[in-house]
């Protein structure tokens, strides 16, 4: 494709461009925080429109019964009366938070900005890995490698054929607007050493939103403020990047230092939104993944557009026998774990070690699922001036402005660096790569 | 982006402070390496003294190379930048990612400064970007006070430096000035006693010339809560 050969010539411009604007992300090595560029593949993911029109439509739809799911659970609980999903799975897990039980969000929605986790097939069908609903991060990334491309390639993109993504912060900001309550748009952050600090100010910059972090805010009469020059300035949203056990140490962890002391009675009173609503984790949780086909039947009444991977689910007797005997083809996941961490292929496994892990299995089902390794498309990656396979995902980002649900016509795709590795996140050296949803 | 936090006016007002301090600081460091490049020694003690820095140096190059590059010398310049740059950095919101690209320019050309046997160039781009940066905040800052702040925090520590080197009474009656018309720009509260001290002295030719050391703590001591 002559455009992506253009964009290669000028990557070298691109990674000047990168590290001009300070693309970073944080991480923690040996207990010490460092800074780094986040590498960036030139080679953008493509997408086809009648693709993306197909992802369009399962995402919007998975978002709309996840929404659906998290208002009934900490409602009234249909689905799990009507045996569709086990009690154990809900409340057991740490992502349920009896703080949210019977109070609905402005609007009824939970989570407004969805990271949609998804790998293809080599037969080019999609699957969905997992879903997060809490602080999904990433968007920032290929919105600014766009707008930096653009300007050093500028001959990639000319003549349209492209869907500009650039409307991420336009799209981002309706939601804002749409929940308000009343007052400041905000983007809450634990701080600069935080490993998407980047993303949290360029999206306060770009949404015009107010970045603040601990001390900034406060409450009083169940109303948020802002410390300014000029006394307390309302705050109508928040736009928080922080975990849900940090966010008020009132009502979550008392010795969180990190949070917003009483937003979640401000928050239970009406008077200001959150994005994404607290106690989202019950839904996100990778045990309540292999659920979420059977939510879209239950609450929409439409059969899945997207697939999950095919999932077991060791709670379940049958689903355990099949685990223990496959282990070795299987990868298996701590429900509790994130960011590439709790992973285990059982083929990279010795006898000794499948043997200890079948019997933890066997003592703590709840704890695990265990998935088929799907054998991923590799997308080719820049090594040095040759071409690489490596793993791939695309996390596809979903708004949900309680008026509309809206699927941003982008996504970041990470990838692995390491050719014998399926993990592609950041924090396990992965690098990203621009998604080029096609618009004819 | 209209409104500022209580801690972002101390930040603003830090950026402005650790800004002027790389920038002051390379020019005045000029005569000590035109003397290093010559293989001269040169008299960096007495610089040191008159910045209240100590001169822990084994000699003039070793000066050159740890006052400019030690990041784990807290007086460095290349630690002023870092700081300022830390300020910057949690500041994007209101100074645009296009404004703080080039506090990043400044940073990438002082650590390749650093690594670098002919460093003068790249210290002069150091210098560029700081001019860049100042220009860009003119340009892209849409708060008046934000700018202000940055400013008023610049014109302190030039006024903080140019008493401690010394310079003449008429420029340090300038750049005080300058601070003394632009404290009114911003809600920052100064201390009066030590604000009417500053002014009695440089500003009032009829009063008496106080020694240098007390000028300089009423300029540390201006804005007591930042």
């Amino acid at each position: 494709m002559e455009r992506v050969e253009t964009l290669i010539r000028h990557q070298q411009d691109v990674n000047h461009q990168l590290a001009r604007y300070g693309v970073k992300f944080g991480l923690y090595k040996n207990g010490v925080f460092q800074e780094r560029l986040f590498p960036f593949d030139p080679l953008a993911r493509v997408i086809t429109a009648e693709e993306f029109d197909q992802l369009d439509r399962g995402l919007v739809q998975r978002v709309h019964a996840l929404n659906l799911f998290l208002r009934d659970v900490y409602g009234d609980k249909k689905i799990i009366h009507d045996g569709i999903v086990p009690e154990d799975f809900v409340f057991a897990g740490s992502g349920y938070l009896p703080q949210c039980e019977g109070f609905v969000p402005p609007k009824g929605v939970y989570s407004h900005i969805s990271g949609i986790d998804l790998v293809q097939g080599k037969d080019g069908s999609w699957f969905i890995l997992e879903d997060n609903l809490r602080i999904p991060s990433g968007a920032s990334y290929p919105l600014i490698a766009r707008e930096l491309c653009r300007r050093c390639s500028p001959e990639t993109f000319s003549g349209g054929g492209i869907a500009d993504n650039r409307d991420y912060a336009d799209l981002l900001l309706n939601t804002m607007n749409s929940v308000n309550t009343g007052g400041l748009n905000v983007v809450f952050t634990p701080g600069r050493y935080n490993a998407a600090y980047f993303e949290h100010s360029f999206l306060a910059e770009k949404t015009g939103s107010v970045l603040a972090e601990a001390g900034d805010l406060y409450v009083e009469d169940n109303k948020v403020y802002l410390h300014t020059m000029h006394g307390g300035e309302r705050v109508g949203a928040i736009y928080r990047r922080i975990s849900d056990e940090f966010l008020d140490p009132v009502s979550f962890r008392p010795d969180s230092l990190i949070g917003i002391p009483g937003v979640m009675n401000a928050f239970r009173a009406g008077n200001v939104a959150l994005l994404n609503a607290p106690g989202n984790g019950v839904a996100d949780d990778k045990g309540i993944y292999y659920f979420v086909p059977k939510m879209i039947e239950y609450y929409l009444g439409e059969t899945p557009i997207l697939h999950n991977a095919p999932t077991y689910l060791p709670f379940y007797e049958e689903d355990r026998r099949y685990v223990l005997e496959h282990l070795e083809t299987l990868v298996v996941k701590d429900v509790a774990e994130a960011g590439g961490y709790g992973v285990v292929f059982g083929r990279d496994m010795t006898r000794q070690q499948l043997e200890d892990f079948r019997e933890t299995i066997r003592c703590e089902p709840r704890r695990f699922i265990a998935q088929e390794v799907i054998d991923f498309l590799d997308l080719p990656i820049m090594d040095g001036d040759e071409q690489v396979p490596r793993k791939a995902d695309l996390r596809a980002f979903v708004l949900d402005s309680g008026d509309d649900i809206r699927v941003w016509k982008s996504g970041l795709t990470r990838f692995s660096r390491n050719p014998d590795s399926f993990v592609v996140n950041s924090s396990q050296g992965g690098g990203f790569k621009d998604t080029w949803v096609l618009s004819r | 982006m209209g409104v500022i936090s209580l801690t972002n006016a101390s930040r603003l007002y830090w950026l402005g402070r650790y800004t002027e301090r790389v920038y002051t600081g390379l020019k005045e460091t000029q005569a000590l390496y035109d003397a290093f490049v010559d293989g001269r020694e040169a008299d960096y003690k007495s610089y040191c003294a008159k910045m209240g820095i100590p001169a822990e140096y084994a000699d003039t190059a070793d000066f050159c190379k740890r006052y400019f590059f030690d990041e784990n010398n807290g007086f460095s310049l290349i630690s002023a930048l870092h700081d300022a740059y830390d300020n910057a950095v949690v500041l994007r919101d209101t100074l645009t990612t296009v404004t703080l690209s080039y506090m990043q320019l400044a940073v990438n050309a002082m650590e390749d400064a650093a690594k670098s046997p002919t460093p003068a160039v790249l210290l002069q781009l150091v210098q560029d970007d700081i001019m860049a940066f100042r220009g860009s905040c003119e340009e892209s800052i849409s708060t008046a006070e934000a700018r202000a702040t940055i400013k008023l925090g610049a014109n302190v520590e030039r006024v903080d430096l140019y008493l401690r080197l010394g310079r003449d009474p008429e420029e340090v009656r300038q750049v005080f000035e300058l601070l003394f018309n632009r404290l009114y720009r911003t809600q920052l509260s100064p201390d009066k006693e030590k604000l009417d001290l500053l002014v009695d002295s440089l500003l009032d030719s009829s009063m008496p010339d106080l020694p240098s050391y007390q000028l300089i703590g009423a300029v540390e001591g201006l804005f007591p809560r930042l």
